[in-house]
């Protein structure tokens, strides 16, 4: 395995570590703000690893930005040949946004279920639910 | 109970292991590699390309080309998906009586050190945001960013002054709400511009099989790239009133849900 590949790999396994704590914070804590939060961390390492898959692994890959607004033909050709792809970049972009938004949402939630009910854990929600 | 959900959790790890194994091996073999897909080198190579424009989108930042011309109406929807959100939260945490706070409540302010500094940075964040709408077609930037990065400068304010003082600046909740508006529905008059001239929705250059003469590229502060530039300036608008939709309503003081929740008024 040469350098590269084993830092890849150390990066793959780093982001499945973070992505079981994740999941492990959204299936068993009953707080429902720590929930959102590893929701959020699980959104994140769901879109590093989207990242990563666009990655290129030579010596200086290139940002998939034009450096000059008059580039000759063989600029092109180059940059095409040595850009990290911009295709997951474009997925992720709008997933972090919707990501924000997904999240202020359900902190809105959280904050309207505290101001109802004066509790964040969701046994005691349901407890208090059981009247009705 | 426990061994059920770590169980599940040994069981979800397996599922997205097993699905970014078959994503990266099944489709492109190991990745990340030297070469990429085909798509994003195609991307890569047109969407600048001065001298083959049949499929080009007039813009070096490849990003924002993909975002706004090639996959243009799936980011016209995830607007729609954050315009929505932004409209649930409104939904849920809406009151029957405009808030306006009274002269007897207490507002807290931090000290003259956070409160100049905050300032400071306001300006500069404002600044650097308005940098990363209006030229990310140009350099790295873009709507979404920049209007991720904008806000942040009325959650500051907010945590240093008071509530009152965000409003005095002018950003106010019916402000927000409309010029969100207004945004969104500049994005939808570009879209469909094009269809009047027999074109395409969405359509940035000039194609061969479309009569859309395309919209018009260079000229002053290296303005290059078409519909890139205005849809950015809108996508920007439209994130930032919303963050700053979602952060007004948010600071809106605890007692006066509790009495709206309660059935009562928060006027005297």
């Amino acid at each position: 395995m040469s350098p590269e590949e084993a830092i890849v790999t150390y990066l793959y396994a780093a982001l499945f570590a973070v992505f079981a704590i994740a999941v492990y914070g959204v299936v068993v804590k009953p707080n429902i703000l720590k929930k959102i939060i590893a929701l959020s961390i699980l959104g994140d390492t769901a879109n590093t690893i989207i990242i990563l898959l666009g990655y290129r692994t030579l010596a200086k890959p290139l940002p998939p930005i034009l450096p000059t607004l008059t580039p000759a033909k063989e600029l092109i050709r180059e940059f095409s040949m040595t850009s990290v792809d911009p295709i997951p970049q474009v997925l992720v972009i709008t997933a972090i946004v919707i990501n924000m938004a997904v999240t202020a949402l359900l902190a809105f939630l959280a904050i309207q279920v505290y101001r109802l009910y004066n509790t964040l854990d969701y046994r005691e929600v349901l407890k208090l639910r059981r009247w009705s | 109970m426990k061994a059920v959900k770590i169980s599940f959790i040994i069981f979800m790890s397996l599922v997205v292991i097993l699905l970014v194994l078959f994503l990266s091996y099944g489709t492109v073999g190991y990745s990340p590699k030297e070469v990429i897909r085909g798509l994003g080198e195609f991307f890569l190579r047109e969407s600048y390309n001065l001298y083959e424009r049949t499929w080009w989108a007039a813009s070096p930042e490849v990003v924002n080309a993909a975002l706004w011309d090639y996959r243009g109406l799936d980011t016209v929807y995830e607007t729609t998906v954050f315009y929505l959100a932004v409209i649930g939260c409104v939904t849920v945490f809406r009151l029957l009586k405009e808030y306006s706070p009274r002269p007897s409540e207490k507002t807290y302010a931090l000290t003259v050190i956070v409160r100049t500094v905050s300032k400071i940075i306001f300006a500069a964040i404002i600044l650097i945001s308005a940098v990363i709408a209006f030229h990310g077609h140009v350099t790295p930037g873009g709507g979404f960013q920049a209007g991720s990065a904008f806000a942040i400068a009325p959650l500051m304010i907010i945590a240093a002054f008071s509530r009152e003082f965000v409003e005095k600046l002018g950003l106010k909740i019916d402000l927000s709400h409309a010029l969100k508006s207004i945004a969104l529905l500049g994005i939808t008059t570009i879209a469909l511009i094009p269809l009047f001239y027999l074109g395409f929705i969405l359509q940035n250059q000039y194609k061969p099989w479309g009569f859309f003469p395309g919209f018009p590229v260079g000229g002053i502060l290296t303005l290059v790239s078409g519909t890139i530039f205005p849809l950015n300036a809108a996508e920007f608008i439209n994130i930032a009133m919303g963050f700053l939709t979602i952060f007004l309503m948010i600071s809106i003081p605890e007692h006066v849900f509790k009495k709206e929740i309660k059935g009562g008024t928060h006027e005297p």
